[in-house]
């Protein structure tokens, strides 16, 4: 196998590898990985450090604001600089 | 929303008001929602923060960095809250969870002691695993607009592929790329400051 098919082919399976991670990988998809990971060594260190990523994040238990919130929170700084810039100038 | 010149010229170290809610608002809602328990009052501590940074923010030396300014900041905002709301009480809230009655005696050893070190020990842990994750995300924002986005929105914000392909105009497989790319950065950073 020449250098470039070789990255061709870690490539194709390193985004199977990431669909997965987000449950978007297709039934084929997760075989075909499965499979190509008994003989590739350089898929298997990226499988290992993909998911043990995927596992930090839910570990973290990370909370997020949603776009609205941070929109509302946006907003409640503009209308305080304003009316402050108002008081200013009044 | 941010204003995407004054992203590309953040620099470490300076006052920038334009990029903090994008940059800092996800960190210090982290932060606080762990130390208040309710989602409304620690967007209203965040809000807090950044208009006493914006007023203060002559007095930002560059000592430490804007994140750290912030987060001391909040940490006076939280501290002032529950001062707030025990002085409303007339004292100290002083929260005991004793389930079983016949158990009396035993309770302080069984109940108490053991949930709580191990609640501080994970908080512990938790706070210190976010501080690297947001660490990673910023430098991964500062090295690849694209790619962070992308990485965003598909981990953090859980959007399905479609959406993110439509938003920011690009193809499936694009995408997959750029998270392909975000991810390995986001492993080898989390490789040297957490692992």
């Amino acid at each position: 196998m020449t250098k470039t098919t070789k990255q061709n082919c870690i490539k194709k399976y390193a985004e199977y590898c990431d669909k997965a991670q987000y449950d978007e990988a297709s039934f084929l998809e997760k075989l075909k990985l499965k499979f190509h990971l008994f003989f590739c060594k350089d898929c298997q260190t990226y499988v290992k450090r993909n998911t043990q990523l995927s596992q930090l994040f839910t570990q973290a238990k990370l909370n997020f604001l949603h776009p609205e919130e941070k929109m509302a929170i946006h907003s409640k700084m503009q209308n305080s600089i304003s009316s402050e810039t108002n008081t200013f100038e009044a | 929303m941010p204003n995407p010149k004054a992203m590309n010229q953040y620099k470490e170290n300076e006052i920038n008001p334009d990029l903090w809610i994008e940059r800092y608002s996800d960190f210090l809602f982290n932060y606080t929602i762990v130390r208040v328990n309710d989602r409304d009052i620690a967007k209203d501590l965040i809000s807090e923060t950044f208009l006493a940074a914006l007023k203060a923010k002559k007095n930002f030396k560059g000592e430490a960095s804007e994140r750290t300014w912030l987060i001391s900041i909040l940490k006076r905002k939280i501290i002032d809250y529950y001062r707030k709301i025990n002085s409303k009480k007339g004292q100290a809230e002083i929260k005991l969870d004793l389930k079983n009655t016949d158990e009396e005696g035993e309770w302080l050893e069984k109940k108490v002691a053991d949930d709580d070190t191990k609640n501080a020990e994970d908080l512990l842990i938790n706070n210190e695993l976010q501080s690297a994750i947001f660490e990673c995300l910023d430098q991964l924002q500062l090295s690849n607009e694209q790619q962070a986005t992308a990485f965003r929105m598909k981990t953090i914000e859980n959007k399905d592929t479609e959406t993110i392909c439509k938003e920011m105009d690009i193809t499936p497989s694009n995408l997959w790329v750029l998270i392909h790319r975000a991810r390995k950065k986001m492993a080898n950073c989390l490789e040297n400051k957490w692992l």
